[in-house]
């Protein structure tokens, strides 16, 4: 069952961005454009997390987080403004997260896993067709037979499995697995695909975009 | 060296000098009187010693009926009288030789140590055709003892009364610096930060009016300080709003080209829908950025302030807006005096087109805005009246903030970055007029500006 997440957001562009951002990354989404519904509505239901914008009508963002916290949702705040006294202040009113505006897609998606994986709510076993991957033991198995990778390459593929159907850039690769300070080419993203391509047997499935990067196509059913 | 302490030492010197050297003085004047007295007693001691003795001597020569006493006779004589009389000095008779100076009777003050002083005064006698020197002592040592005990009680008695006015002196310094003390308390407060303190005054002395003066002085710093502050808070806001206003069109623009770049599939009617939102957004962006460079630009150059016919420039607005409103089927109405005013033409059109913007938005279909002008003592009074939805009264007083609106998302869809009225206050205000609002809630807005009357601009 994919997870839920509420948006709380009172610009509506912004708001339909994120919604198309998370279902993107395979998320459930709904959209609430003030505080006060923002509150009634995490009572209401279960999410598992919420995305809050600081400058809200009504009450602020720092307000609906204090009459929220009490769930135990895991809240990101989403802002414009990047100060530290706010970010502190963000933080330490229990935020998971802070989110600076504006934010790329993947950056986004990269922050809600981690905050996921922290609170064990992303699964430790990723499925892709034949292949079985196991994100806590670090192994790979096709057809119950263990695929040896190495550490990067076993990242990369569970890159790829994540972010199904997505069109990577070699640069987002290079800084969701090496990090941003990694000063490399972007050969080195080539070489690791192509390795991870060989051994899981992925012609045809991990396909390249020409000038871009990389695509790990949906698997049938 | 605090102040109580400065007077209570000066004080106790002072009085301490004072109160000694006049008893010093006094008593060492006493002192000699006293030994004059005893000098002159003395001398009259001597004499009727002397002249005792002389009578004793004739006595004895008629009893004994000789003419001349003998040497032995008159020295018997002479011991016996000294012993019998009982005089209290020590009386001394010897045999000299004549000399001159002999003769004379003498006063001497023989001192030997503090408890041994005596008057000594000799004279010469002629007795019985032999000349006798007879010398009195009178011990004055109980004078100088006197003397002495009266210095030591003086001063003790001077150190006493120097202390009980010192202290006296001290105490009152103390109450009449306790005002001064309330004084540095409070100064010492202000000093810190806390401007809102003030001082009690009480009375009408120096320090009263001193403290008045500090109070002053203490009111306009906490004056300034709130003013300073309110700058700061405004322009913090206004930077806080502009990033606002920046970063959420920019979030969408850079969102939604993400998404298209990224997602593998994207449906012919969603890429439309993207690429409406990215243009919206970006013009939103450019009406921001173009009104932010005017209000900004109207603060950094000096105006280019000419002779402006009001009804012509007014007019020239209407017309470049007229489209517009004909397209919402609204009309504009415009009755301006003739007068010309010193204004920047450029930025007093912009002024108008700003305001005739704001009505049309606030306006429905078929209503219509005026434009009515009229001098008065000087100045003119431009009214831009609309009949639309009106502003509530509670944010009447914060329209003219950057950044400020009433309704965000209406203002939004209509293209308002919200600081359309911010932008025309300051133009207003460069043009030394005054600018102000008045509205009522679905019956309409009133913004009335006055501007002064260029010199010989009124054209008849």
């Amino acid at each position: 069952m994919p997870y839920k997440i509420l948006i709380v957001e009172d610009d509506e562009n912004i708001a339909k961005y994120i919604h198309t951002c998370l279902s993107v990354g395979g998320y459930e989404s709904e959209i609430c454009m003030d505080g006060q519904s923002a509150v009634e509505l995490a009572a209401d239901r279960c999410y598992d997390l919420i995305l809050l914008d600081v400058m809200l009508p009504g009450l602020d963002g720092f307000e609906v987080m204090e009459k929220i916290r009490g769930y135990g949702i895991p809240v990101i705040y989403l802002t414009a403004m990047q100060d530290v006294t706010n970010k502190v202040r963000g933080l330490k009113s229990g935020a998971e997260d802070y989110i600076v505006k504006p934010f790329e897609t993947l950056e986004l998606l990269a922050r809600i896993e981690l905050v996921m994986k922290r609170h064990r709510k992303t699964d430790a076993v990723l499925h892709y067709g034949r292949i079985r991957l196991d994100t806590e033991k670090h192994t790979v198995q096709m057809d119950d037979r263990p695929v040896s990778l190495t550490p990067k390459e076993f990242d990369v593929l569970a890159f790829f499995i994540r972010h199904r159907d997505v069109v990577i850039s070699r640069e987002q690769l290079l800084a969701a697995i090496w990090g941003y300070q990694f000063e490399g080419e972007t050969r080195t993203v080539d070489t690791h695909v192509q390795q991870v391509r060989k051994k899981l047997d992925l012609q045809g499935l991990l396909v390249t975009v020409p000038k871009y990067g990389y695509r790990l196509l949906k698997t049938e059913g | 060296m605090r102040l109580w302490q400065k007077i209570f030492l000066l004080t106790l010197l002072l009085t301490l000098l004072a109160v000694n050297t006049a008893s010093f003085v006094l008593l060492t004047r006493n002192q000699a009187n006293s030994l004059v007295l005893a000098k002159e007693k003395a001398q009259t001691i001597c004499s009727s010693v002397v002249s005792e003795l002389e009578r004793a001597i004739q006595r004895e020569k008629e009893q004994s009926g000789h003419f001349l006493l003998t040497d032995q006779e008159l020295s018997q004589l002479l011991w016996a009288e000294i012993e019998l009389s009982a005089w209290e000095q020590e009386i001394t008779v010897a045999p000299v030789r004549f000399s001159e100076d002999a003769k004379i009777t003498q006063t001497r003050l023989i001192s030997s140590g503090q408890r041994n002083n005596l008057i000594q005064v000799s004279t010469t006698a002629f007795w019985e055709g032999r000349f006798f020197r007879v010398t009195v002592s009178s011990d004055v040592s109980e004078l100088f003892a006197q003397f002495a005990e009266d210095m030591v009680f003086s001063q003790w008695f001077g150190g006493a009364i120097a202390l009980i006015i010192a202290v006296a002196l001290l105490v009152a310094s103390l109450v009449l610096t306790k005002p001064l003390k309330r004084l540095e308390a409070a100064t010492k407060q202000i000093a810190d930060g806390a401007y809102q303190e003030r001082i009690q005054v009480k009375g009408y002395d120096e320090i009263a009016e001193l403290s008045r003066h500090m109070n002053a002085m203490s009111e306009e710093i906490e004056e300034h300080v709130n003013h300073m502050e309110q700058i700061l808070k405004s322009r913090e806001i206004f930077i806080a709003n502009m990033t606002h206003e920046l970063k959420t069109p920019l979030t969408s623009i850079l969102g939604f080209a993400d998404i298209l770049t990224i997602k593998s599939h994207v449906s012919e009617e969603e890429r439309r829908e993207y690429a409406a939102i990215i243009a919206t957004e970006a013009r939103r962006l450019r009406v921001l950025s173009s009104k932010l460079m005017e209000l900004i630009s109207l603060q950094e150059t000096a105006l280019d302030l000419q002779q402006v016919d009001l009804q012509e420039l007014i007019g020239r607005a209407v017309e470049t807006f007229l489209p517009v409103y004909t397209e919402r089927q609204c009309q504009v109405q415009t009755d301006v005096p003739g007068v010309k005013i010193s204004a920047d033409s450029a930025l007093f059109t912009s002024l108008v087109l700003n305001l005739l913007d704001n009505a049309l938005k606030a306006s429905s279909s078929g209503q219509t805005v005026t434009i009515c002008g009229e001098e008065k003592g000087g100045n003119v009074i431009l009214q831009v009246r609309d009949h639309g939805i009106g502003i509530p009264q509670e944010q009447l007083a914060h329209v003219t903030e950057a950044f400020f609106m009433v309704d965000k998302a209406r203002s939004r869809s209509a293209g308002g970055a919200g600081i359309g009225l911010s932008l025309c206050k300051a133009i207003v205000e460069a043009h030394h007029g005054t600018f102000g609002i008045t509205s009522k809630e679905s019956c309409g807005t009133t913004v009335w500006i006055t501007v002064p009357i260029a010199k010989g601009g009124i054209v008849e």
